[in-house]
């Protein structure tokens, strides 16, 4: 029966429905010492209760920071109180697929993080999935020794993944199974609070480019994160490691702007900072205005408004109906009227509905602040 | 509001009138049965108890009880009865029961589609508001919001969904689940007879990898399955789920009265036994019930024929002044929100009649029709029965009326109604290792979980598992380290493998010109199969009673795109198939069966009027081929009889032709499965005989052509059977198909060619044949 059932699958090609571009074919001929993965970087093997961890740790000196003491309340989340970027892992990890269900799984985990004064970075790579246990068991004790966590789109990606891979080789007890409630700062979220409008997109190398300045040469040779999985699996099928090469600068060069980025937001997200780019302080003032920061909404859109001239301009009507409603909610009545009028201004005479609206507005706050100064 | 007097009235009035009596070849009533009651068990929890009171029930039909007992001692419990016999409470009690008890325990309940999951879910939760407990119950289907799918993770004591999504949305997340999975106490599958052929083998996969899942999270869930009257039900479930079973099936239900009328179109030639259309016959009977405002729901076999008639219904309504939209058809390609829009027009009486095909058949409450039309034996008697249930499931006395096509099966079931109504129900076959499946769910099973070297799978050996393992090995999706393979590809396999087909992906139909300048708009999704014969270029497409032209057919992208056109007619296409015999497994006197690979190609479409339904010209179609790797049986030609045979080689294909379509319509009733179901080809080599060829119109097999093999000495002889007792001269569809020319005397050398195989002939009686009268 099993060579019957052997011809009856030698028909059936079991990768038919895999995109056209996920092989990469021979990237080129095996060289001597290709096969050595000490080849590419001077790699330790950590002990573990499971067997030898790969782990790769290189100093990269000091490095800017920023702090930011009401973050959490900016993010509207609690567990960030007390947010200090040299107490936290910054995490990125590369990994065989995009989709965060059991089987995807991350073989190279990149992590950055203080040691005195010094940054230091730190992959942990996963030679075969047999050598998944120990590398994950390394990642945990590593995740459990810091108390808080920066990734770019960590809360619905590399840590789903993390999560996934920990609970398949149970080293995750019920208990602490939900490793996603640890204090996290997803930066992707920060970011697209602050930029939405402002870039083409919010993904991190645009941010690296516009946000960060980063020098271009610095992705010349980036490997397209698409490709990433293709060449693992590659190297897994051939043992060839110079592929690799790049795959590991690429996760070098995301974990340490994940520190970059993190203080360019710190310090962005900072009250009284000099932030000149109206249409970021319009973002920031809808954010603070969603999560009732009045104060701090209506010092956003002041400042906004006082650096239209600066392109691209957001129009005047937009931020002053943003501060009716800041004005509004935070009980100031007579500036929400002034706000109101001024929008009115800026309103085109042809828009009358929206005229309409306005000045029934305006006389709504009239009215009550009428009432309040009789009572 | 009783119908009865109106449908007895009807039956009165048929039956006088001698146009419609002519066309009756069966009129009968089934009586009322009265219920068989049992108390309801002691020791259940007081606030089930009570909410079973407020419900007003105070006692338990039989099957219930002893459902409910079964479940409660902890057995794997299949339940099988008619519809509406009160099946869900067999699973609801000892669930909630067992729930109320044990809050951290868990319960997955599956349907077969997302309407049935919504009513189930409203039925349930109505018990557990009575029963005053604080089960947290949700849905859990591609309508789920994201942020209430966290919601159902984490809280969900009872979650109801469907294979699809389980399959899909939940083992490869298992670890996302693990409340659930670390808990899971029960499992139920209703609508078990749902899960035959292509669907049952995907679902039994299925369920091995939520078994695989449930070991590693330490659960091992009891199953409670609910099915409809089938022939092998503890084949089935056991087949499906793969541990041992207890069957209930005595019903304590009572059954109210049911009127069945069978009515067969009148013969217009009776040389060539043709009759007139069916589907005319349909628009004659519907129309009449809706003259009489009974709500009817008509099935049909078809997509095709659900626009061919809701387009002659909605005629008839505008003749009458009437608004066409209380006529709606309802089908696979319709998208999700016309097709609730429909179901709840059915349910508010906005929608006097639907045209369905058998999306509609499973156990959706679609409200008080009161007669159900079945256009066409739709290939099972189960099928009659589930479709005919679709009326007066409460209101007491219905009708219901199946009317034969000229296809041979049809012929067959309505002029024998005797058939009919003394045979059980049919066998629903599934095969859990056909090897596309089978591979395709290894691929979910290792993603979900890496394989052990000597793990099996499902009922496979150790070294049939490995077997399989190693060659997804080789093909670089698994990765063996160690003594695991390792799911090793980028993609989320479930993604691509549809529990509903094999493989490949849909064809997608635009509308290049909507209308009111909106772009182009996708109207409607077809089958890859389907898409063949029903989206090449220049075919109408029919939706909705409206006629689109195919203008363009994008067949690497799975695209056609369609212009909304006001034909006169409609098209059909014309297929040739070839087989080639890969292995050749089992020989016996007669036919030989094994593995083939069959080649399909759309050669032209012929252009049919409607009304006239005469040929109105011809078309080329210019598509590639479809193969399927397939199990057949074949019946090779003695070369002793081609030598011998009366007429030479011409006659003996003819006769062949003949056989094969008797044989393929005694084998679908053996079967009982659609005729589309089972494949027929005649082929003629130059280099050998003709042989005939049956085989599973499914990639890789689903079992018929084994079955069929070991069975082809009865089922010759029922095909003979058949041909003899046709009332036709020459040959006609019903029997061994139309006569290709006026003098063709198919049908006795058909019956002589029969008697040739199946009494390897003696050189000296050769020429002595028996001949019909």
């Amino acid at each position: 029966m099993s060579s019957r059932l052997a011809d009856r699958l030698a028909r059936i090609n079991p990768t038919g429905q895999r995109p056209k571009d996920d092989v990469p074919g021979p990237l080129r001929a095996p060289e001597s010492g290709d096969t050595a993965l000490n080849t590419l970087r001077p790699w330790q093997m950590v002990e573990t209760p499971f067997g030898e961890a790969r782990i790769y740790r290189r100093c990269l000196g000091p490095r800017a920071t920023a702090t930011l003491d009401n973050l959490h309340s900016i993010l509207a989340d609690d567990r960030l109180t007390g947010f200090d970027m040299k107490r936290a892992l910054y995490l990125d990890i590369e990994a065989t697929g995009l989709s965060h269900g059991a089987g995807t799984l991350a073989f190279l985990i990149g992590m950055c993080s203080w040691e005195d004064e010094s940054l230091w970075l730190e992959q942990i790579f996963v030679d075969s999935p047999s050598c998944e246990l120990a590398a994950l068991s390394y990642f945990r004790d590593r995740l459990n020794s810091f108390p808080y966590l920066v990734s770019f789109n960590g809360k619905s990606y590399d840590l789903s993944v993390l999560q996934t891979r920990l609970v398949l080789n149970r080293l995750l007890t019920e208990s602490e199974s939900n490793i996603k409630l640890k204090p996290h700062l997803d930066l992707l979220h920060a970011a697209r609070q602050a930029y939405r409008g402002v870039f083409p997109n919010t993904r991190l190398q645009t941010l690296e480019r516009e946000a960060l300045g980063l020098d271009a040469s610095v992705r010349a040779d980036d490997v397209p994160g698409s490709l990433v999985p293709a060449l693992y699996f590659h190297f897994l099928q051939t043992g060839l490691v110079s592929p690799l090469e790049g795959v590991l600068t690429h996760n070098h060069t995301d974990t340490t702007s994940l520190v970059d980025l993190t203080t360019h937001l710190l310090t962005l997200l900072a009250p009284g900072e000099d932030c000149v780019h109206p249409r970021v302080l319009y973002n920031l003032g809808r954010a603070a205005l969603q999560r009732k920061l009045y104060t701090r909404s209506i010092a956003l859109f002041e400042r906004a408004q006082a650096n239209t001239t600066v392109e691209p301009a957001v129009e005047q009507r937009l931020i002053s109906l943003a501060l009716v409603t800041a004005y509004r909610r935070a009980g100031r009545l007579e500036e929400a009227m002034e706000s109101a009028v001024t929008a009115m201004e800026h309103t085109p005479s042809h828009d009358n509905n929206e005229r309409e609206r306005l000045s029934r507005q305006i006389q709504r706050f009239q009215n009550r602040m009428n009432r309040e100064q009789h009572s | 509001m009783s119908t009865t007097p109106s449908i007895a009235h009807l039956l009165g009035d048929w039956l006088a009138d001698p146009s419609f009596s002519a066309i009756m070849t069966s009129a009968r009533q089934l009586d009322a049965v009265p219920p068989t009651y049992a108390p309801i068990p002691e020791g259940l929890n007081p606030g089930l108890l009570q909410a079973l009171r407020t419900a007003g029930i105070e006692q338990l039909y039989s099957h219930q009880r002893e459902a409910i007992d079964t479940a409660v001692r902890g057995e794997n419990t299949v339940l099988v009865t008619p519809t509406a016999s009160g099946k869900s409470l067999c699973y609801n009690v000892p669930v909630l029961n067992d729930l109320m008890a044990n809050p951290e325990g868990r319960a997955l309940f599956l349907y077969p589609t997302k309407a049935l999951t919504q009513d189930q879910y409203s039925s349930i939760h109505a018990l557990i508001e009575r029963a005053e407990a604080n089960i947290r119950t949700f849905t859990f289907d591609g309508d789920t919001p994201a942020d209430a799918r966290m919601a159902v993770r984490e809280v969900g004591q009872i979650v109801l969904t469907n294979p699809d999504m389980l399959h899909a949305g939940i083992l490869p997340h298992h670890t996302k689940w693990l409340k659930l999975l670390r808990n899971l106490r029960w499992v139920i599958v209703d609508e078990l007879h749902a899960y035959k052929g292509v669907f049952g083998s995907h679902l039994a996969n299925v369920i091995r990898r939520l078994k695989r899942v449930c070991a590693f999270h330490g659960s091992n869930p009891t199953f409670i399955g609910a099915s409809a009257t089938i022939a092998n039900p503890k084949e089935l479930a056991t087949r499906l789920l793969e541990v041992p079973v207890t069957i209930v099936d005595r019903s304590g239900a009572p059954r109210a009265a049911r009127h069945m009328v069978f009515a067969n179109p009148p013969v217009v030639n009776r040389q060539l036994g043709i009759r007139s259309s069916y589907l005319h016959l349909t628009r004659r009977i519907v129309s009449n019930l809706l003259q009489r405002d009974l709500p009817t729901i008509v099935f049909v076999t078809s997509r095709i024929n659900v626009e061919i008639l809701v387009k002659y219904l909605r005629e008839d309504l505008v003749k009458r002044n009437q608004s066409p939209d209380s006529i709606q058809g309802y089908r696979g390609g319709y998208l999700p929100t016309r097709r609730r829009r429909i179901e709840a027009g059915l349910r508010n009486g906005e929608i006097q009649c639907v045209v369905a095909t058998n999306a509609l058949e499973l156990g959706i409450d679609v409200g008080e029709l009161s007669a159900c039309v079945i256009a066409g034996y739709p290939g099972s008697i189960a099928s009659v029965w589930q479709q005919s249930g679709r009326a007066g499931r409460r209101s007491g006395e219905s009708l219901t009326v199946l009317v034969g096509r000229s296809l041979a099966m049809d012929q067959y079931v309505v002029q024998h109604p005797d058939y009919f109504f003394s045979r059980s129900p049919e066998e629903a076959r599934i095969d859990a290792n056909n090897p596309y499946i089978l591979l395709d769910h290894l691929k979910c099973a290792a993603f979900e979980l890496p394989f052990e070297v000597g793990e099996t799978y499902g009922d496979m050996t150790v070294q049939d598992t490995d077997t399989a393992l190693t060659h997804l090995a080789s093909h670089g999706v698994l990765h063996r380290a160690g003594n695991r393979y390792h799911w090793m590809d980028r993609s989320y396999p479930a993604n691509h493998v549809s529990l509903r087909r094999v493989e490949e992906e849909n064809f997608t139909v635009i509308d290049k010109e909507p209308g009111q300048g909106r772009d182009a708009l996708v109207i409607a999704e077809v089958d890859f199969k389907s898409a063949h014969t029903t989206l090449y270029e220049h075919a109408i497409y029919n939706l909705d009673g409206v006629q689109y032209q195919v203008e363009e057919l994008d067949y690497d992208d799975r695209k056609a795109f369609v212009r909304q056109v006001h034909s006169d007619y409609f098209t059909y296409a014309h297929t040739k198939s070839k087989v080639q015999v890969l292995v050749n497994d089992e020989v016996n006197a007669l036919a030989q069966a094994g593995e083939v690979l069959v080649t399909e190609k759309v050669v032209g479409f012929k252009k049919v009027k409607f009304h006239t339904h005469e040929n109105v010209g011809y078309g080329e179609v210019h598509l590639p081929e479809v193969q399927m790797h397939t199990t057949a049986l074949w019946v090779p030609i003695p070369p002793a009889l081609m030598e011998t045979f009366v007429g030479g080689r011409d006659r003996l294909v003819d006769a062949l032709r003949g056989i094969g379509h008797a044989l393929h319509t005694v084998a679908c009733l053996r079967m009982m499965c659609s005729h589309g179901d089972i494949g027929l080809t005649i082929d003629e080599p130059e280099d050998s005989g003709p042989r005939l060829y049956l085989y599973d119109n499914i990639p890789g097999g689903v079992g018929f052509a084994p079955r069929l093999h070991s069975l082809c000495g009865p089922l010759l002889a029922g095909a003979r059977e058949l041909i003899l007792d046709c009332p036709c001269e020459a040959g006609c569809p019903s029997c061994v198909g139309a006569a290709r020319e006026q003098d063709a005397q198919t049908r006795r050398l058909a019956i002589q060619l029969i008697d040739d195989l199946l009494t390897p002939p003696k050189p000296s009686l050769q020429l002595v044949h028996p001949v019909p009268a």
